[in-house]
């Protein structure tokens, strides 16, 4: 009855209104923006504003329970005439680079293995995850008893087999402790890598590899024509996300070393979490790790285009 | 027969048990730290590959003296919150179908 009447008193508002509402709908731009907003919203709320949040307290002299002061670039000029962010610089490509090329070996390497039929492959592709799956915290952990200079198990090993007479101060020499920590990024990123670049081989013809063995070509030619060219997009994008995971680690040093002996294992990461947390100089922390961003950039911008010829 | 076999042995199942070996011995080692006491863990005359007296007693503690149960509710909780309710932009779970978001968040 009502609705009738107010039908009845605005006959001539209705088709109006309608028309502008269903117009609204229907107009692609609008509508997508609409739908799109809600994920903006989030993106803008808990990853733009960090970021822009971060980028702006460098520029600041902000310490941990007080107010900064805006200091222009006086955080990344005491930083570049500090011999110890130079040190952590070295370290931090020298870690990056070492342990992505020994993942990316060693990851490959297993992919190829694991690239065929056999007993339990289920169960092997499964268990082999199993380092990348578990906290990073209690991996970490595990490597420090292993690294252990007096119970070390590796020690044990090498002393009753007389390959050494005294025993490894892994942890306490500065370059022993950079190669332990690699070693130990390295035990966990292999996963990854198989798993990828596993998924990448099936996909692979099996009838690309017949046609290259009619035309005589042996196990590495297979590879190098056949396997290579079709895998190294998605090589592209595992390496770079792994750079961007390395470049950026935090836990593996910070709950081995905590960036010990004599700062020889800091990264960016951990130098910038202990001069902000502990050091309570958010400023020159935030300063630190602005300058992961770069390198984060390249590689998100290769893993960009990569991604697109994949399509 | 053999010799292919020998060839299967070389070029699969060498390679294959030395990744498994680097990649599960951590775990093994955390294994058999879990079942020793202190007492065996600190002992240098014992090999410290085997367990020589199990022990449930770190589990135990585990269980006793501390907040375990809630801190494992409090794992499940947030595992379960971040997989089902809460994904700002992506569902899928591998970092390949061009869904950067996603592979951000290790």
């Amino acid at each position: 009855m009502r609705i009738s009447e107010n039908i009845a008193i605005q006959p001539g508002k209705r088709p109006g209104r309608r028309w502008r509402w269903s117009g609204l709908l229907e107009d692609r731009t609008v509508m997508g923006m609409a739908f799109v907003a809600p994920a903006v919203g989030l993106l803008l709320l808990f990853l733009a504003y960090p970021l822009i949040l971060g980028i702006w307290l460098g520029f600041t002299d902000t310490v941990v329970g007080g107010t900064g002061e805006f200091i222009g670039l006086a955080n990344y000029i005491s930083l570049l005439n500090d011999a110890l962010f130079w040190k952590v610089t070295y370290y931090t490509f020298l870690y990056t680079g070492a342990a992505v090329f020994f993942k990316l070996l060693l990851g490959f390497a297993l992919a190829i293995v694991l690239n065929r039929e056999f007993r339990a492959k289920g169960f092997v592709r499964a268990i082999v995850l199993l380092p990348w799956i578990i906290p990073t915290v209690l991996s970490a952990i595990c490597f420090w008893w292993l690294y252990d200079t007096t119970f070390s198990g590796i020690t044990w090993v090498l002393m009753k087999i007389g390959l050494i007479g005294h025993k490894i101060d892994y942890l306490g020499d500065p370059s022993n402790a950079r190669i332990a920590l690699i070693v130990a990024n390295v035990w966990r990123g292999i996963p990854f890598f198989t798993i990828g670049l596993l998924a990448g081989l099936q996909t692979i013809n099996p009838s690309l590899y017949e046609a290259a063995s009619i035309d005589g070509a042996g196990g590495w030619h297979r590879f190098r024509h056949v396997t290579l060219p079709l895998i190294s997009p998605l090589l592209a994008v595992v390496t770079t996300f792994s750079t961007i995971w390395t470049f950026a680690d935090f836990q593996l040093i910070w709950v081995i070393t905590k960036g010990g002996p004599a700062n020889a294992t800091h990264l960016y990461g951990t130098l910038s979490f202990q001069r902000a947390i502990p050091g309570g100089q958010f400023g020159e922390g935030a300063a630190i790790s602005a300058f992961i961003l770069p390198v984060l950039m390249i590689s998100v911008w290769v893993c960009y285009k990569y991604m697109r010829r994949e399509e | 027969m053999s010799e292919k076999f020998i060839e299967r042995m070389i070029k699969f199942y060498l390679p294959l048990f030395i990744f498994l070996f680097f990649l599960l011995f951590p775990f093994y080692w955390m294994f058999i730290t879990a079942f020793k006491s202190d007492a065996e863990l600190y002992n240098l005359k014992l090999n410290p590959f085997f367990i020589h007296e199990p022990t449930f007693k770190n589990i135990l503690m585990l269980f006793k003296a501390t907040l375990f149960n809630r801190w494992m509710f409090n794992t499940f909780f947030v595992a379960w919150r971040r997989s089902f309710l809460f994904r700002p932009a992506c569902w899928r779970p591998m970092p390949f179908n061009g869904c950067v978001l996603e592979a951000l968040d290790p």
